[in-house]
């Protein structure tokens, strides 16, 4: 009967006895012909012990294992990879949320640098198309600009994104099509200007997004959803940026 | 077509056919007849035939609004695309006229 069961149903996820095996994904493209996956054991660990805990002490053993961290705290976003088959952050992963053994790998799609480190400058670039800074028509006040309470709702959910790219790197619309769909993460900030009501340009940036690839190669799978790490929803955003242009003609 | 026109017309058009797919359905179930005679008759009714041709327009700007999202998506060549496109735009501009002379031998 137990052959039957998966794995996760048969024991808890978290380390067994402190002991928790991990499959990381290893490759040099300036040194390897091609990537392997290499099998680590670490001992003493807890089930609260976050998973970049986890890449650290792996590093004290092995030094040449590549991986991005900074804050350690799920605000920067530089530790984003594939654990387990689902994008997220090392720094805010518990241990004991993952089954054993854990295989870490890349966010999908893009470039490898070396081992768990991605190229982002596309998804960068992305980000830039966007224009994502206020464009107000008058020169900007001496004081600050005041909000309604309710302008400034209208942010919330939008302001919050870290740009760690878990979502667009969970996007198969993305992975498809890098270089002409903005991905999820650029067009969250993009709703998150045309939301802004200091900001005047919210025509010109409709009508810069409607073409049949930055944005309309979305086709509401919500993977960006599922997996973007600060609980936001790209999805609903893009579903706004597409309610507002409905609105410029209807 | 626009990214936002081609995404309303594939929502227009599936909400039109999905409410003539239950008619279509429901009138099927409840058909005397399969005749040609019978069917030239529904087809005599105004509405009737108006409700059938904006249901042929509709599948095939649906049909080209999903079939060409497919290859915006995974056909990446320049070229390669733009005969794939031709190709269905081809098939269906031919299929909405065979389908438009059989219904107007039908008529």
């Amino acid at each position: 009967m137990s052959e039957w069961l998966p794995v996760r149903f048969m024991r808890p996820p978290g380390p067994r006895d402190g002991r928790m095996r991990f499959s990381i994904y290893r490759y040099d493209p300036e040194s390897d012909e091609a990537p392997r996956q290499q099998e680590y054991v670490l001992d003493d660990l807890s089930p609260d012990d976050m998973l970049l805990d986890a890449l650290l002490s792996l590093r004290e053993i092995d030094e040449t294992l590549g991986f991005r961290r900074s804050c350690g705290e799920g605000v920067c976003g530089s530790d984003a990879m594939n654990i387990n088959g689902r994008n997220g952050l090392a720094c805010i992963t518990r241990l004991g949320t993952l089954t054993d053994p854990v295989e870490i790998r890349p966010l999908p799609g893009m470039p490898v640098i070396r081992d768990l480190i991605v190229d982002m400058d596309n998804f960068h670039h992305q980000y830039q198309r966007v224009e994502p800074w206020l464009q107000p028509d008058a020169p900007p006040p001496d004081r600050e600009q005041a909000q309604t309470p309710e302008e400034r709702e209208r942010l919330d959910g939008l302001t919050e994104c870290i740009l760690c790219g878990c979502c667009s790197a969970a996007c198969p619309s993305y992975w498809w099509n890098p270089e002409r769909f903005l991905g999820p993460a650029a067009l969250l900030q993009a709703a998150r200007f045309i939301e802004d009501s200091r900001d005047t340009a919210t025509e010109a940036r409709l009508e810069q997004l409607d073409d049949a690839y930055k944005l309309f190669r979305c086709h509401t799978i919500m993977n960006c959803s599922d997996v973007c790490p600060k609980g936001l929803n790209p999805t609903e955003a893009i579903g706004r940026i597409r309610r507002r242009m409905l609105g410029r003609h209807v | 077509m626009s990214g936002l026109s081609a995404w309303l017309i594939q929502r227009l058009s599936a909400l039109y056919l999905a409410g003539f797919t239950v008619y279509a359905l429901v009138r099927l179930a409840m058909a005397e007849s399969f005749s040609h005679a019978a069917w030239s008759d529904w087809l005599a009714a105004p509405l009737n035939a108006v409700t059938l041709w904006l249901a042929a327009l509709a599948l095939l700007l649906h049909a080209w609004v999903g079939g060409r999202d497919v290859l915006l998506d995974y056909v990446h060549p320049l070229g390669l695309r733009v005969v794939m496109l031709t190709i269905l735009a081809g098939w269906l501009l031919g299929s909405g006229i065979w389908f438009g002379a059989i219904l107007l031998e039908v008529m």
